[in-house]
C-alpha cells in the first residue's frame, strides 16, 4: 500500500497528521528544553545560590571568630568575658550551621550530579581545616583556662592563625568555584536557550514549508489528473476514442480515470463496429453501383453498338451504292478523252481540209461559231473538265473505302487490322473538323497487325481524337504516338487543348456524362471507348490538368 | 569508573565496614553495664559530666581520622567537627570538661583502661578484658 493507493480523504488526513506530529515534537522539546532551564534555574536559586551565601557566611564568621576568639583572650573581667565566651559561641554556631547548610545542600546536588569533584575535595579540606581549628580552639582555650596566656597567644597567633588561613584559602576557593560553576549554570542555561530558540524556528519553518508543500501538492494531487481528465474528455468529445488515461492512484480520482478509460474503450469497440458495418454497407453500396453502372454500360452499349451496328450496315450500304456509279464514271473518263481527242481530231481535219480547197468562204459561217464559242477554250476547258471529273471520281472512290474501311461495326469475330491503318482511318472521318485548325503530329512505329475488333477500336478512337478536337480552341496540336514491344500496343494520344480538372477526370468513363451543353453530346463517347477498350483486355488511362491538355494512353494486348 | 565497578567496590566497603564493628568501652569500675544511644550522645556531648554521684566522666577521643571513629560519629549522627564545636561551646561557657585525646587505638585502650570514669571506643577486635564493653554498635551501613 503506497501513498498512491490512498484515497484523497487520507491522504490529506495523512498531510495533516504528518504536520500535527512536526509540531507536537516541536512543543515537546520546547517543553523539554524549558524543564531543563528550569531545572538549571532552580539548581542554581535553591542550591547553588543558597550554598555561596553558607559559603559568603562562614568566611565573615570565621574572620568575626578570630577576633572574639582574641578579644576572649584579653577580656578584663568576667563579665566582658563571659559576653566574648557568648558572641564566641554564637559564631561557632553560625559557622557550624552555614557548614551543615552547606553539607545538605552539597548532599542534594550530588543526588543531581551537579557537584564537582573540585568542589567536594575543597569542601572535605575545608572540614578537616575546621575540626583542626576547633581542636586548637580547644587546646586555646585549655590554656587559658590554665592562665596560661603567653602560650594560648602563641597558639593564636601560630597555629592557629596558620589554620585559619588555611581555612580562609579554602574558602576563598569554594567561593571562585562557586562563583564560576552560577556562571557555568548560567552560560548553560543562556546556551540552552539560544539552541531551543533556534530549533524551535527551524521546526516553524519547516514545518510551515512542509504545509505549503503539502497543500501544493494536495492541490496537484487533485487539479493534474483533473486537468489531464477535462482535456482527455475534449478529445473524446473531438472524436479521438483512442485516450487512454495514464493516472495509476488508487483514490477516487484514479477511480475516475479507470472509469473514463473503460468508457473510451467501450466507445471506441462500438464505433469500431459501427465503422465496419459501414464499411460494409459501403462496400455492397459500391458493389452495387458497380453492377448497375456496368449494366447501364453493356445497356448503352447494346444500344450504341445497334446504332453503330446499323450506321454501319447503312454506310456500308451507301459505300456499295455510290462505289457502282463511280466506278462508271473513273472507268469511262479515259476513254470519254480518248474519244474527245479522236473527235478534235476529225474537227481538226476539217479545217486542214477547208484550207487546202479554199473552202474558207463556204465554212465562214463555222468559223463565226468557232469564234463565237472561243472554240480553242473550249478545248482546252474540256481537258480540265475531264482532268476534274477523274480527279472527283478518284476522291470519292477513297471516301468510299474509308468509309467501309471505317463502318465494318458489324464484324462479329475478331480479325487482324492495322492499328495505325485504324488510327488512318479515323483522322479521315475528321478532316472536315481538323481541317486548317488542328494540325495532327503523328509518330507511328511499325508493328504487325494484331487481333481486335477494328471497326469498334476505330470508334474508340474517333471519339478520343474528336474529344480532343473539341478541347481545342482555335489553333492547336495532336500528338499520336503508336508504340510496340512485342505484347503490348500503346497507344498515346494527346492534345493542347484546355485539359480537365481531378473531379471530371474521375467522371468521364461514366456513361452521360459530359461537359457539353443539352444537345451538344450523348455523354456516351468515353463510355463506349471504355467499354470497347476492355472488351479487348486492354486498359485505357487519362493524364490531365487544366490548361495543359489531356493526354489518353490506351494499352492493348497484341494478340495475333 | 563504570556503575559495575562502582557496585563492586560498594559491595567490598560495606563488607570492610561489616567487619570495623566498634565497641563503646569505658574503666571497669564504671557503674553501668549497658549503653543506649542517648545515653551515649549525652555522655559524649557532656550533658552528663559524671556516671554517678562519686564517678566523673571523661570522654575520650581520637585525634586521627579512623575506621572506627567515622562508625562511632555515625551511629551518632553527627561529625567529629560538630563534636568538637559543642566541646568548644561547653568549654567556653565553662560548663564541660574537656575530652581527652589520645593518638590511637590502642592508646584509647589503654587510657581507658587505666584512668577512672573514662568512656571510649576501638574496633570490637582491639577489646580486652581489661575494659568493660558498654555498647557494640551495629555495623553501619555505609552511607550513599
Amino acid at each position: 500500500m503506497t501513498f498512491r493507493d490512498l484515497k484523497l480523504g487520507a491522504k490529506q488526513l495523512l498531510g495533516f497528521g504528518v504536520i500535527l506530529v512536526l509540531m507536537t515534537s516541536a512543543n515537546i522539546f520546547s517543553i523539554n528544553r524549558m524543564r531543563a532551564l528550569k531545572a538549571e534555574i532552580d539548581e542554581v536559586t535553591k542550591n547553588r545560590l543558597p550554598r555561596a551565601l553558607a559559603i559568603a557566611d562562614l568566611n565573615r564568621s570565621a574572620f568575626d571568630l578570630r577576633i572574639k576568639q582574641l578579644q576572649y583572650a584579653f577580656a578584663i573581667d568576667s563579665a566582658s568575658k563571659k559576653i566574648q565566651a557568648e558572641a564566641t559561641s554564637a559564631l561557632i554556631d553560625s559557622i557550624t550551621q552555614n557548614l551543615e547548610t552547606y553539607k545538605r545542600l552539597k548532599t542534594e546536588a550530588e543526588g543531581r550530579q551537579s557537584y564537582s569533584k573540585k568542589e567536594e575535595k575543597l569542601y572535605d579540606a575545608l572540614e578537616s581545616n575546621w575540626e583542626n581549628y576547633q581542636d586548637l580552639s580547644l587546646t586555646f582555650l585549655l590554656l587559658l583556662r590554665e592562665d596560661q596566656m603567653q602560650g594560648a597567644l602563641l597558639l593564636l597567633n601560630e597555629d592557629m592563625r596558620q589554620s585559619f588561613d588555611d581555612f580562609s584559602a579554602n574558602l576563598v576557593a569554594l567561593v571562585d568555584i562557586n562563583k564560576k560553576d552560577s556562571f557555568d549554570a548560567a552560560q548553560r542555561a543562556e546556551d540552552a536557550y539560544r539552541s531551543t530558540r533556534r530549533v524551535n524556528s527551524t521546526l516553524l519553518v519547516v514545518t510551515i514549508l512542509v504545509s505549503i508543500l503539502f497543500a501544493a501538492g494536495l492541490a496537484r494531487l487533485i487539479v493534474v489528473p483533473v486537468r489531464l481528465l477535462a482535456s482527455a474528455a475534449e478529445t473524446v468529445a473531438r472524436g479521438n476514442l483512442t485516450v487512454q488515461l495514464g493516472i495509476r492512484s488508487k483514490d477516487e480520482i484514479g477511480n475516475l480515470a479507470r472509469s473514463f478509460n473503460q468508457m473510451t474503450t467501450s466507445l471506441r469497440e462500438a464505433r469500431a463496429g459501427m465503422e465496419q458495418q459501414a464499411a460494409e454497407l459501403q462496400a455492397k453500396n459500391a458493389a452495387l453501383q458497380r453492377t448497375m453502372q456496368q449494366l447501364q454500360q453493356t445497356q448503352t452499349q447494346l444500344v450504341q453498338s445497334e446504332k453503330m451496328a446499323s450506321l454501319g450496315q447503312l454506310t456500308a450500304g451507301i459505300a456499295h451504292e455510290i462505289n457502282n456509279p463511280i466506278n462508271f464514271i473513273s472507268a469511262n473518263v479515259g476513254p470519254l478523252k480518248r474519244d474527245l481527242t479522236d473527235l478534235f481530231a476529225v474537227l481538226s481535219q476539217y479545217d486542214n481540209v477547208a484550207r487546202a480547197h479554199k473552202l474558207q468562204n463556204a465554212f465562214a459561217e463555222v468559223e463565226t461559231l468557232k469564234t463565237q464559242l472561243d472554240y480553242g477554250v473550249v478545248v482546252d476547258e474540256i481537258d480540265n473538265l475531264l482532268e476534274g471529273i477523274a480527279e472527283g471520281a478518284r476522291r470519292t472512290a477513297e471516301i468510299v473505302r474509308d468509309l467501309r474501311n471505317f463502318s465494318r461495326l458489324d464484324e462479329e469475330a475478331q480479325k487482324l487490322a492495322s492499328i495505325n491503318q485504324g488510327l488512318e482511318a479515323t483522322l479521315l472521318m475528321l478532316k472536315n473538323q481538323l481541317k486548317n485548325r488542328v494540325e495532327v503530329i503523328k509518330d507511328f512505329q511499325n508493328f504487325p497487325d494484331i487481333l481486335c475488333y477494328p471497326g469498334k477500336l476505330n470508334q474508340a478512337f474517333l471519339n478520343i481524337l474528336a474529344n480532343a478536337s473539341q478541347a481545342i480552341d482555335g489553333q492547336g496540336k495532336i500528338f499520336i504516338k503508336t508504340s510496340y514491344d512485342g505484347d503490348i500496343v500503346t497507344v498515346s494520344i494527346k492534345d493542347t487543348g484546355k485539359g480537365m480538372n481531378e473531379d471530371v477526370q474521375q467522371r468521364i468513363f461514366e456513361p452521360f456524362f459530359t461537359t457539353k451543353g443539352v444537345g451538344e453530346g450523348t455523354g456516351l463517347g468515353l463510355s463506349i471507348t471504355y467499354g470497347i477498350i476492355e472488351d479487348h483486355d486492354g486498359n485505357i488511362e487519362v493524364y490531365s490538368a487544366p490548361g495543359k491538355g489531356t493526354e489518353f494512353v490506351i494499352t492493348l494486348p497484341a494478340r495475333r | 569508573m563504570n556503575t559495575l565497578t562502582k557496585a563492586v567496590l560498594a559491595l567490598a566497603f560495606s563488607a570492610a565496614s561489616a567487619f570495623a564493628q566498634v565497641a563503646v568501652i569505658a574503666h571497669k569500675d564504671v557503674p553501668l553495664d549497658t549503653l543506649n544511644k542517648t545515653q551515649l550522645t549525652d555522655f559524649y556531648s557532656c550533658e552528663m559530666k559524671l556516671w554517678d554521684k562519686s564517678m566523673p566522666l571523661l570522654v575520650v577521643d581520637l585525634k586521627l581520622q579512623s575506621e572506627a571513629k567515622d562508625a562511632f560519629y555515625k551511629f551518632l549522627g553527627m561529625t567529629a567537627s560538630r563534636m568538637k564545636s559543642i566541646w568548644l561551646k561547653k568549654l567556653l561557657m565553662g560548663e564541660g570538661v574537656e575530652p581527652l585525646v589520645v593518638r590511637s587505638e590502642e592508646e584509647m585502650l589503654k587510657k581507658v583502661a587505666t584512668t577512672f570514669g573514662a568512656l571510649g571506643f576501638i574496633s570490637s577486635s582491639k577489646v580486652t578484658d581489661e575494659v568493660k564493653t558498654l555498647l557494640l554498635l551495629a555495623p553501619t551501613e555505609k552511607q550513599p
